[in-house]
Order: structure tokens, then C-alpha cells, then sequence
């Protein structure tokens, strides 16, 4: 065979497989249109839809709390220093409920924030604790007796040991935007009356211990309440 | 296989139904706590006595002494608390007479004579008393008179301060 003759089948092989592929480019090209007119086809029907013209506001409520100092009382970040048996310190505090939502169940627990001593582990010889509420701010002279400017609540007298181990509960309420005034006191029973002698304290001694104390006031949110209409 | 498949689906139905009580235990709660902590301390109304003229720092015996005519003998009282005590009795044992026979200075006797001394009347001093016990840290120092023949031990013995109320 001359190599002219083999230049001539080769070029009859290319034109014979473009012819091919336009063959297949057609056919693949009416199939997507048949599927998109067909489809079209399916959506066309007549639909109707409705909506609120002024949208729904939908919001969360927060659940905020907030522990201060009342009138010109330090509350808990002044030291309560050197007790002595009969002896009891008075702090002045205030929560807030700063959320939107009621509060349900306050209650205030007590944790030590550094070693623990018999002071907050011995519920005879320990510390003893004395919280009473107010709906207003006390008032109150260095050693005269505090005055509640509004109502008292029921006082609530128990060991610290107590408060550390179970959070005593203050209020079964506590609405939106509400403040409750306590004073929060602290004692130490007058039985410790120990003797020393020669500088050797008692063995169990309460004399010369610390701690540090974490009061934590906690509330929880009111009940959930199903609302059907307003 | 047919009961190992029941225990699971038993397994399983009891996750379900501890997920679906979930919702009613995850109410929100709020808190709100002192920072920093209230720092709480105890009253410590110790007081010792030691033999010689060097304050004490750590709590011992009754101080023992021998003294003489002519020879007396020093102690040192310190309040090694951090109160000043309600009561601070002076005890004396084995032939101390101790209004008759103990001078108190205020500072440490020097060649026998004090430049500040302290006039008692009573073994028993009262925080509101005059003298009244020694402040924390402070100390008296003690001197047997040495006229007659004495020796033996010597104690404090402290009850604690009187109660406070305090509102602040």
C-alpha cells in the first residue's frame, strides 16, 4: 500500500467519527429538553399561599441575678475578724432579680473557698448562721438592733455546716425586677468558752481558725406555663 | 438471639424514656455569689509565760524559777494571741507569794530597775481592768523581788473576751 492511499483511509475514519458524534450530541440534547418541558410541565398547576403581613415577635426571657452590698455596708467582702464565743457580725446585702422572667425557690448555700476548719464543719462549735429578708433596705447603727424598712421574712437559723451541705431556701419567689434586703449574720456559739493556759489551746479548739467563705444565692426560673391566646 | 434482641429493645425503650423526661429537669436557674470570698477568723486569747527575758513565741510549760535573796529571777509574760483575753489569771505554785514577791515592767528590766512598771493589785486582770491583760504580740516582764527564798512555776491561764455585736 502507497502512503498516499494510507493518508486517505486515515482521513475517512475521522470524518466518519465527527459524523458520529453529532449524532449522539443531537439525540442527548433533544432528550434534556423533552425531560425540562415534560417537568415544566408538572409545576404549572395554580397555587395559593397566606401569611401574617405583620410578623410574629417571638422573645426569650432572661434569668438574671445579682448580689450586692446594701447602704454603707461592705456585705461579705468585709472581714469578719477575730470572733469570740457569744460574738455575732451582721452583714448587710442585697439581691437583685435583674431578668425578665420570675424566679422560683431562692435559696442560699454556703461553700468554703479555702481549707476547712471546724468553723464551717462543726455544726456545735462552728459558725452559726441567721439570714432574714426585708422588702426594703435595714437600717442599722454599729451595735443597735437592725430595723427592716419594710416586711420581714421568716429568719432562717442554721449551722454553717448546715448551708454547706444543703442550700436552705429563702423564698419560694422571687418576681422580675425585685430586690430582697438580707443581713446575713454570723456567730459563734458562747458554749466555745475555752480555757488556755500557758498558751496551749484545748485540743478541738475553735480559737484561731479561718475560712473563706462562697455564699451563692440561686433561683430558678418560674414554671413553664403553657399559653393558648392574649 | 430472640431474647438478646429483647433486652435491647427494653435497653433502648428505657434511654427513650429518660430523653423524653429530660425536658422537665433542664429549667434554667441564675446565681449570684461574693467575690471575693468573706474571709472569717477566730478570736485566739493565749497567753504563756517563759522563763528568762526573751518574749515567747510559741506556748510552753508554767515557767519554772529558782530565786534567792538577792538573786532574783525573770520571766517573760506574752500574749501570743490575737485578743486581748477576758481574764488573765496569774497562778503561782511551791512558795510564790505573787503580790509579795513579782514586779511587772513594761519593758525589759535592765540591771535590776524598770523604766516602766506596772502596778497590779489582783492575779486576776480584766480586759476592761486597769492594768488590764496584754495587747496581742505585747509582752510584761516579770521579776521574782528575791527577798525571800522562792522558786517554783509560774502560769497564765486565759478565758476569752466578752461578746461583741457588730452591724456594718
Amino acid at each position: 500500500m502507497s502512503k498516499k492511499q494510507t493518508a486517505g483511509s486515515a482521513a475517512a475514519r475521522g470524518t466518519r467519527h465527527a459524523g458520529v458524534l453529532k449524532t449522539v450530541a443531537g439525540i442527548a440534547a433533544t432528550a434534556v429538553a423533552g425531560i425540562a418541558i415534560t417537568s415544566s410541565g408538572v409545576y404549572a398547576l395554580l397555587k395559593a399561599e397566606a401569611y401574617n403581613g405583620t410578623a410574629e415577635q417571638v422573645t426569650s426571657g432572661t434569668l438574671l441575678m445579682t448580689l450586692g452590698s446594701t447602704g454603707t455596708s461592705a456585705g461579705f467582702s468585709q472581714i469578719v475578724d477575730k470572733l469570740a464565743p457569744g460574738d455575732v457580725v451582721t452583714r448587710f446585702v442585697q439581691v437583685a432579680n435583674t431578668g425578665t422572667l420570675d424566679g422560683a425557690n431562692l435559696t442560699l448555700a454556703l461553700s468554703d473557698q479555702a481549707a476547712v476548719t471546724a468553723l464551717t464543719s462543726d455544726a456545735v462549735k462552728g459558725l452559726q448562721v441567721t439570714v432574714q429578708s426585708c422588702t426594703a433596705a435595714w437600717t442599722w447603727t454599729t451595735t443597735g438592733t437592725p430595723a427592716c424598712g419594710g416586711t420581714t421574712g421568716a429568719a432562717v437559723a442554721q449551722p454553717a455546716a448546715t448551708f454547706k451541705a444543703t442550700a436552705q431556701t429563702l423564698a419560694p419567689t422571687f418576681a422580675s425586677g425585685g430586690t430582697q434586703f438580707y443581713k446575713v449574720s454570723l456567730g459563734l456559739p458562747a458554749s466555745n468558752t475555752e480555757i488556755s493556759t500557758n498558751g496551749v489551746v484545748p485540743v478541738g479548739t475553735i480559737q484561731g481558725l479561718s475560712s473563706s467563705l462562697r455564699w451563692t444565692f440561686t433561683m430558678d426560673q418560674r414554671a413553664a406555663v403553657p399559653v393558648f391566646n392574649n | 438471639m430472640a431474647a438478646t434482641r429483647r433486652r435491647w429493645a427494653a435497653a433502648a425503650g428505657a434511654v427513650l424514656a429518660l430523653l423524653a423526661a429530660a425536658p422537665a429537669s433542664a429549667a434554667s436557674s441564675a446565681r449570684a455569689q461574693n467575690t471575693p470570698a468573706q474571709l472569717v477568723t477566730a478570736a485566739n486569747w493565749a497567753v504563756v509565760v517563759v522563763s528568762g527575758t526573751s518574749p515567747a513565741t510559741t506556748p510552753g510549760p508554767p515557767a519554772t524559777f529558782t530565786s534567792a535573796v538577792g538573786i532574783p529571777a525573770y520571766l517573760t509574760l506574752t500574749n501570743l494571741g490575737n485578743v486581748v483575753p477576758g481574764t488573765m489569771t496569774l497562778t503561782g505554785r511551791a512558795g510564790l507569794t505573787l503580790l509579795g514577791n513579782v514586779q511587772i515592767c513594761l519593758d525589759p528590766w535592765s540591771g535590776g530597775t524598770c523604766s516602766r512598771q506596772l502596778t497590779w493589785t489582783s492575779a486576776v486582770f480584766t480586759a476592761n481592768g486597769s492594768p488590764a491583760p496584754p495587747d496581742p504580740g505585747q509582752s510584761w516582764y516579770l521579776k521574782t523581788s528575791g527577798l525571800v527564798v522562792v522558786g517554783g512555776t509560774m502560769s497564765a491561764v486565759t478565758a476569752p473576751p466578752a461578746a461583741r455585736t457588730v452591724n456594718s
